[in-house]
């Protein structure tokens, strides 16, 4: 009776193939569960071996219902132990359980999910602080770089569209965007451009730059409103929420081109998530601050500022807006109109002025009377403190 | 096939107590045995079964048994892991996928191993991530900055990139068959593709590149002296003719990657010419054109008669629903003629390069048919669709049911959360019946393909030596990147 070096093992003897892994022959063998490892005898040339259960592996994971199983074993590097049959690779499975699928899927599995709950906390943690890295990177990038950007999301935006260039009206808007942004208090120059573009929008972009649509000028009853809608943008601009949004979304887009292996095309998409940015409802509020705060020390009333969102939301619900520009339209991305009236209404009253002479607001109005191709943005150098 | 394990008494070596039948050794009585095989089979029944084993070494039979198992359970389970790991757990999920299919893929009814690991696979990625993702991405953010505006800087780097990247592909295609080659093992041989990923990938890149440059500069040069007209029609129809240059460079990238191919320390190598690819191809191009520009025409007539595309290039006010969905019909259509009409073609170049890849004595044989492998592609792109329409469906009937809807009103915090709870109920039946989707999808295309070949002739299997070159230690990156690693 062939005895088991270990002792006690299983008594059954399997049939098995054996291959040494320096030639491709394979020669029959007989393999046995022993208490500590495998029992191999191959029959001619008649050889001996016992392979430790715990220095086994296996070709795939072993399952309740395989149907043979493939080993291979660290103490004899190259060799492998093909075994027919269902039998061996379940009684197998109680000897060497590092084996099963399921032990191999936690041992790879464990530290990812350990590093993915870490993660997950982490981002919890720091969204509970109301720290932003996005924010902090943002406060850091050079005044050049934040123009430069902002130049290349306004090229891309405003694709097709003509710049808006009438004198008069380029006075008007100078004169306006003096006012404000002399009253941000930031000694930023703010750069203001109109597009012939039929949207009801206006939208900051990095480098303290706002774009306005010939739509919204339309749209707009008064200065005072214009200049509600340019000091929500200006205070987009202090609070520099569009750097921090492409901050995010790229690192977002990476984050997941990471997880993903490679497979997401988050990196090719960039520049529509850059283009589908969107402000957050917290950052609009924080605008809107601001906008009250500039409007205030502009000696503008902060009325325009509340009237004409409100005004937009009831021509939006009265189905003004051409349905397929909703998505795009300034209210998509902006709190309740409710809201922003209240906060405008809790404001202390104070001295305030028209925004522009009524004539100023009329070549305001006409602006895009003249227009021009939108040429390359000339460099940040190159501009005149609050050029339009 | 049921493949039992023959069992039997600790004595049965003993002599005069056991007989030799097909190379296992069987007890004459064993109780035991026959208690363990079960009453529904007997031991001569195990003997038939098991003799599905090839005892002689000189043929070599490929077959796909992968029992009952068809990965589906696997996929959901590697589905579930990715979601818990954030997508991390892909690499190891790969892996186990090969795994099942190379056990799956049977020499003399031993299985094919794939000794590859996720960790192998994940740095790699990681690799290819730091050294070229990486810095493709932060040289277009740097032309973004340094050249706001420059929309023909950007095309130029954009250029630069696609060029880069199509010399990348090829080079991609051969790492990841040399690493895959390298971790599949029959009886502890390892296969190996020796040669030069840098060689393969410029010639990937020539054979497409050159007649692109050659094409281009020739419409260039008819434009400035002649006209544009004669420049733009030089450029089409150059264009359409240099696709009668794919079956000489299929054929041609096919010698060079089987050429290099080695099982062992045997060779394995390829014979083929193109020369018989054509006639084939001269269906699928003229099958494909004939297709396409029926539908144009069709299209223009559609256009003509509905008005409201005219509309739609003026005002860019959208087509009706209606006439959007019959044009997307016509062209869908042509997607699934175009791929029945490529699918016979790729059928055929997969049986050409089959019968003119020989090992040792032996040649390969594919069986492959146009309409199953075109049936294949479909129906596994169906079922990825259907899959993940599924999970849409699954994902919105649970925010239904938990009513898990941002509601005015509530606290930022409280819409946050609910938000993020919407996104997971989505997600989360997206990533697992894709991972289900894939898996099977694999299952099927692996299966179709190994049960269509066969190695026809004598192989001295003893003969064939371990080889001694040094694999790579890295898995296939580059291919991950590129979404081409097949499995």
């Amino acid at each position: 009776m062939a005895s088991s070096p270990a002792g006690s093992g299983d008594p059954i003897e399997y049939y098995a193939r054996f291959s040494d892994g320096k030639s491709a022959g394979a020669r029959d063998a007989t393999v046995m569960l022993g208490l500590s490892g495998l029992e191999i005898v191959q029959a001619s040339p008649h050889i001996r071996a016992v392979w430790a259960y715990a220095n086994l592996r296996s070709g795939e994971p072993l399952r309740e219902r395989a149907v043979d199983a493939l080993l291979r074993s660290t103490e004899q590097a190259g060799a492998s132990l093909f075994v027919p049959g269902q039998p061996f690779a379940a009684a197998l499975m109680t000897r060497a359980p590092h084996l099963t699928a399921r032990a191999e899927r936690w041992r790879h599995a464990r530290p990812w999910i350990g590093l993915a709950v870490a993660i997950v906390a982490s981002g919890a943690a720091i969204y509970a602080s109301g720290w932003s890295p996005a924010r902090a990177i943002a406060t850091g990038l050079p005044d050049s770089w934040r123009q430069r950007l902002g130049q290349q999301v306004i090229t891309s935006m405003t694709e097709g569209y003509k710049k808006c260039v009438d004198p008069r009206g380029l006075d008007a808007l100078r004169s306006l965007n003096d006012r404000l942004a002399d009253a941000t208090g930031t000694g930023r120059p703010f750069t203001i451009v109109v597009y012939d573009w039929p949207l009801t929008n206006a939208f900051a972009v990095p480098g303290d730059q706002i774009v306005m649509t010939q739509g919204l000028l339309a749209k707009a009853d008064s200065a005072d409103e214009v200049a509600g809608v340019l000091a929500h943008e200006m205070g987009h601009g202090i609070e520099l929420h569009p750097e921090t949004g492409i901050i995010r979304a790229v690192g977002l887009a990476a984050a997941v081109e990471l997880m993903m292996g490679g497979s997401s095309g988050g990196l090719a998409n960039i520049g529509l998530v850059l283009a589908q940015l969107g402000s957050t409802r917290a950052a609009e509020r924080e605008a809107d601050l601001q906008a009250l705060r500039v409007l205030r020390q502009a000696q503008i009333s902060p009325a325009g500022l509340g009237n004409f969102f409100k005004r937009m939301l009831s021509q939006e619900k009265k189905g003004d807006t051409p349905g397929q520009l909703k998505q795009f339209d300034i209210l998509s991305t902006h709190p309740p109109t409710e809201e922003r009236q209240a906060l405008v209404e809790r404001q202390e009253p104070y001295a305030s002025t028209a925004a522009l002479s009524p004539a100023a607001w009329k070549a305001l109005k006409g602006i895009c009377t003249t227009t021009v191709d939108a040429a390359p943005a000339p460099s940040p150098a190159e501009q005149p403190r609050q050029a339009l | 096939m049921l493949r039992p394990c023959l069992t039997r008494a600790q004595n049965a070596n003993a002599p005069g107590t056991a007989r030799r039948t097909s190379g296992y050794v069987r007890p004459k009585h064993d109780e035991r045995a026959e208690r363990l095989l079960g009453p529904t089979m007997s031991i001569d029944h195990a003997e038939r079964t098991i003799s599905g084993i090839e005892r002689s070494d000189s043929t070599i039979k490929i077959t796909f048994d992968p029992g009952t198992d068809r990965l589906i359970g696997l996929g959901f389970t590697n589905g579930l892991l990715q979601v818990l790991t954030l997508g991390i757990y892909s690499a190891w999920a790969k892996t186990e996928v090969r795994r099942k299919l190379w056990s799956f893929t049977r020499l003399n009814g031993e299985p094919l191993e794939y000794t590859g690991t996720g960790r192998e696979l994940f740095i790699g990625f990681l690799i290819v991530f730091a050294l070229v993702l990486m810095p493709t991405f932060a040289g277009g953010a740097a032309i973004s900055i340094l050249l706001p505006g420059r929309a023909d800087a950007v095309t130029a780097y954009q250029f630069a990139v696609y060029t880069l990247f199509l010399f990348l592909v090829g080079n991609a295609f051969y790492r990841a068959q040399r690493y895959r080659l390298s971790r599949t093992q029959w009886r502890g041989i390892r296969g190996a593709l020796v040669g030069s990923a840098g060689q393969y990938g410029w010639t990937y890149f020539w054979t497409l590149a050159g007649p692109a440059i050659f094409i281009t500069a020739a419409a260039l040069l008819a434009a400035w002296s002649i006209g544009p007209d004669v420049g733009g029609t030089i450029l089409l129809v150059g264009f359409i003719a240099a696709l009668w240059i794919l079956p000489w460079r299929a054929n041609k990238l096919q010698r060079m990657m089987t050429d290099a191919t080695r099982f062992g320390d045997r060779r394995v190598t390829y014979t083929g010419t193109s020369g018989p690819l054509y006639a084939r191809y001269l269906y699928a191009w003229a099958g494909s054109a004939v297709v396409i520009l029926a539908a144009i025409a069709v299209s223009v007539q559609m256009i003509a008669a509905s008005g409201a595309f005219q509309v739609w290039m003026q005002t860019k006010q959208l087509p009706p629903l209606e006439d959007g969905a019959k044009l997307a019909a016509v062209w869908l259509s042509v997607l699934v003629l175009c791929a029945m009409i490529t699918a016979s073609y790729r059928a055929s170049q997969i049986r050409h390069f089959a019968r003119n890849t020989h090992f040792e004595g032996a040649s390969f044989r594919s069986s492959v048919a146009g309409p199953r492998l075109a049936w294949l592609i479909l129906s596994n792109w169906l079922l990825r669709i259907g899959a993940i329409a599924t999970a849409i469906a699954a994902g919105s009937l649970l925010i239904y049911i938990t009513g898990a809807i941002p509601k005015p009103g509530t606290t930022d915090a409280a819409r946050i959360g609910t938000a993020t709870l919407d996104v997971l109920l989505i997600l989360v039946p997206i990533v697992v019946m894709s991972a289900v989707a894939t898996a099977f999808a694999q299952f099927r295309s692996t299966r179709y393909l190994v049960s269509n070949l066969s190695l026809d002739g004598v192989v001295d299997i003893d003969a064939i030596m371990q080889n001694q070159d040094a694999a790579p230690k890295r898995g296939e990156g580059l291919a991950q990147v590129f979404d081409i690693d097949g499995f």
